[in-house]
């Protein structure tokens, strides 16, 4: 509809409604703003700044010093790569392993495989913490192959951080409810044209599928960039193999730089943000076409 | 190209049998319909044959080998789906040569096998564009190319036309007709449409609750049905049914009573022993007015009267109730609540068991 062709009354309810969204959209913006701005400056004055709205403005005393002070605290780069590289292994992974038991759990027949999915989405309900510890148990007597043969014990390592991580309920429930919506038959018509499982997986079902991989790979980023704490703490000692979550405890201390804290923050956000941009678009669509929200 | 046998081919999901019992020889070359209302099992069995779902018991032979537990890709079967299926991620050409593709023939042959088959059905215009560029009649097309492509040995055809509007209906029912004559590859079609199983089969299987009703060559089961069943099921409008009570006079000629027709001879009856029957008479053979000496008469009055254009159909009301419709020329004038002499020949007339 123009605006020419509209009523006072519609004209007036669209003004509401986008000054509506405006507000919304302000609420989720200003925390970051805050977060960017009061990273460029000294810790007094971002904290008399609080008071007013020059928290989300760039004035006073403005300066990089909060991030080369960040840089010289904690080595921020060794962290920002620590937790991309698991965040990325473990992504890419996960969307192999849970899509391909998802297709499985869809597609193939076979005995016993609704009680199976029932078990796994079950295992969802459990919160990590509960497992936490067993888990730190096991992983502690697993062996691995490395240059240096097998040894045994994952602490203090990459895979301890990754492994655990790469599959759960969440995902495999999520490839399937997107499975089960796409049509039987063209899985049927490329059986029929002599395709084998794996190819069906991957010529038919998997290029249908953008929209949950976009998701998945959106849930799976932000659980394994953001919320990478309690883990690493248990079984990572070395600073070497220390994520970004972690590495934000360099900046508590008796008296917190606050400064230095907006400034890492700031660093280690900008990742999430150019993922979430690239994947936007997908996202968006996923979340319309399966109705599953983040 | 093969034959196919099934022997006792049945098949349950769960504790629900859909398929009771089946024994069909479809000899090679043939094009057999499998026909029959929603649920009567006709889609079950031809995916049973293509091995999209697994034989609960019988034997399923296609080219004298059994193939019960044989990957549908190694059954020498193509089947075009009644949503098409069509990859919507690959183009008409892709689509087209995935069977081939996937079989890793060389990419010229694959080229050169397409280029062939869209030839064969005029869409070589089509090849390069994507599915959702595509009419329902254009996509249909590809699904049959991707069939053909492949040079299967039997063609498995699953309701391919009821997603299309009349007239591409009847276009492509004779393409499919024509693809038949030229391939002379063994054909299995399912429908619900009696229209397309008449003018498509060599041989008819007309399906109930999992069971064949009758099986053979159009004609036969248009003229003579095996059963109500079949009689109401084949032919256009359906048949008329009159109950009778049958007997047999001393000199051995059998007649029927009806009370919406009166007696009738039935000279090609062989006479079990007096019952009450139905009698079946096609719409078509009834005629206005006294007709041949040799002809039956009744009285009946005119209903609603339909004009089809190349025909007239008419709604009677016999003396005892029974409705009756009559197939009449297009050009006649009756009146409505008209009490009218009509008249049919008496060896056309069926009868039913009960």
């Amino acid at each position: 509809m123009s605006m020419h062709t509209m009523s006072l009354g519609q004209q007036s309810r669209l003004l509401g409604r986008y000054l509506l969204l405006m507000f919304i959209a302000c609420i989720f913006i200003f925390p970051i703003v805050f977060m960017m701005m009061s990273s460029l400056k000294p810790d007094f004055q971002l904290l008399s700044d609080t008071a007013s709205i020059r928290a989300f403005l760039p004035v006073g005393d403005i300066s990089l010093d909060n991030y080369r002070a960040a840089f010289d605290r904690a080595p921020i780069g060794l962290f920002i790569f620590n937790s991309i590289f698991i965040t990325a292994t473990t992504l890419l992974l996960s969307l192999f392993l849970a899509s391909v038991a998802a297709f499985s759990f869809v597609f193939i027949d076979w005995r016993g495989k609704s009680f199976v999915l029932a078990i796994v989405v079950a295992t969802y309900i459990l919160p990590f913490e509960t497992v936490a510890v067993p888990l730190l148990l096991l992983v502690n007597k697993l062996p691995w192959l490395s240059s240096e043969g097998v040894t045994w014990g994952w602490l203090n390592s990459y895979q301890v951080q990754i492994i655990p991580w790469v599959v759960r309920a969440l995902e495999i429930f999520l490839f399937v409810q997107y499975f089960k919506d796409l049509p039987k038959d063209l899985v049927e018509a490329a059986r029929v044209d002599g395709a084998s499982w794996f190819q069906i997986y991957y010529k038919i079902v998997m290029p249908l599928s953008g929209p949950v991989i976009a998701t998945v790979a959106i849930l799976k980023f932000l659980e394994m960039y953001n919320n990478q704490f309690i883990w690493p703490t248990m079984v990572v000692q070395e600073e070497g193999y220390r994520p970004i979550m972690v590495g934000l405890q360099y900046f508590f201390q008796l008296n917190t730089p606050w400064g230095e804290v907006m400034a890492y923050l700031t660093i280690i956000t900008l990742p999430v943000l150019v993922f979430y941009l690239a994947l936007q678009r997908a996202f968006i669509a996923s979340i319309a076409s399966t109705g599953v929200k983040g | 190209m093969a034959g196919l046998k099934l022997s006792g081919i049945r098949k349950s999901f769960g504790k629900v049998e859909v398929i009771k019992g089946i024994d069909l020889d479809i000899e090679d070359g043939e094009f057999v319909v499998f026909v029959g209302p929603s649920g009567c099992g006709k889609s079950t069995l031809l995916r049973l044959i293509a091995g999209l779902e697994d034989i609960t018991a019988g034997e399923l032979q296609i080219d004298g080998k059994v193939v019960n537990q044989v990957e549908p890709k190694e059954r020498g079967i193509a089947m075009v789906f009644q949503s098409y299926a069509i990859f919507p991620h690959m183009s008409v050409r892709e689509n087209m040569g995935f069977g081939l593709t996937i079989r890793r023939e060389n990419k010229a042959q694959i080229k050169e096998r397409v280029d062939e088959a869209a030839r064969m059905l005029q869409m070589e215009d089509l090849l390069d564009r994507r599915p959702d560029q595509l009419s329902g009649g254009q996509r249909q097309r590809v699904a049959i190319g991707r069939a053909v492509v492949r040079s299967p040995d039997v063609f498995l055809f699953d309701e391919p036309l009821s997603n299309l509007d009349a007239a591409l209906r009847m276009n492509t029912r004779m393409e499919i007709s024509e693809l038949h004559k030229r391939l002379g590859t063994t054909m299995i079609y399912v429908t619900h449409d009696q229209v397309e199983a008449m003018t498509l089969a060599d041989k008819i299987v007309v399906l109930k609750d999992g069971e064949v009703q009758q099986y053979g060559p159009p004609m036969d089961l248009y003229h003579y049905p095996a059963n109500r069943f079949v009689a109401e099921f084949i032919g256009s409008p359906p048949m008329n049914f009159l109950t009778a009570a049958v007997e047999q006079q001393a000199d051995g000629q059998v007649f029927a009573s009806a009370d919406s027709i009166g007696r009738v001879s039935l000279p090609e009856f062989n006479f079990v022993k007096p019952a009450t029957m139905h009698l079946g008479l096609r719409p078509q053979y009834i005629s206005l007015g006294e007709g041949p000496d040799s002809h039956h008469r009744f009285e009946a009055t005119v209903g609603v009267t339909e004009r089809l254009g190349s025909e007239t159909l008419i709604n009677l009301k016999a003396k005892d109730g029974t409705k009756v419709t009559a197939v009449l020329p297009e050009d006649v004038e009756l009146q409505a609540d008209q009490t009218v002499i009509f008249n049919f020949d008496v060896n056309k007339l069926r009868v039913f068991a009960i």
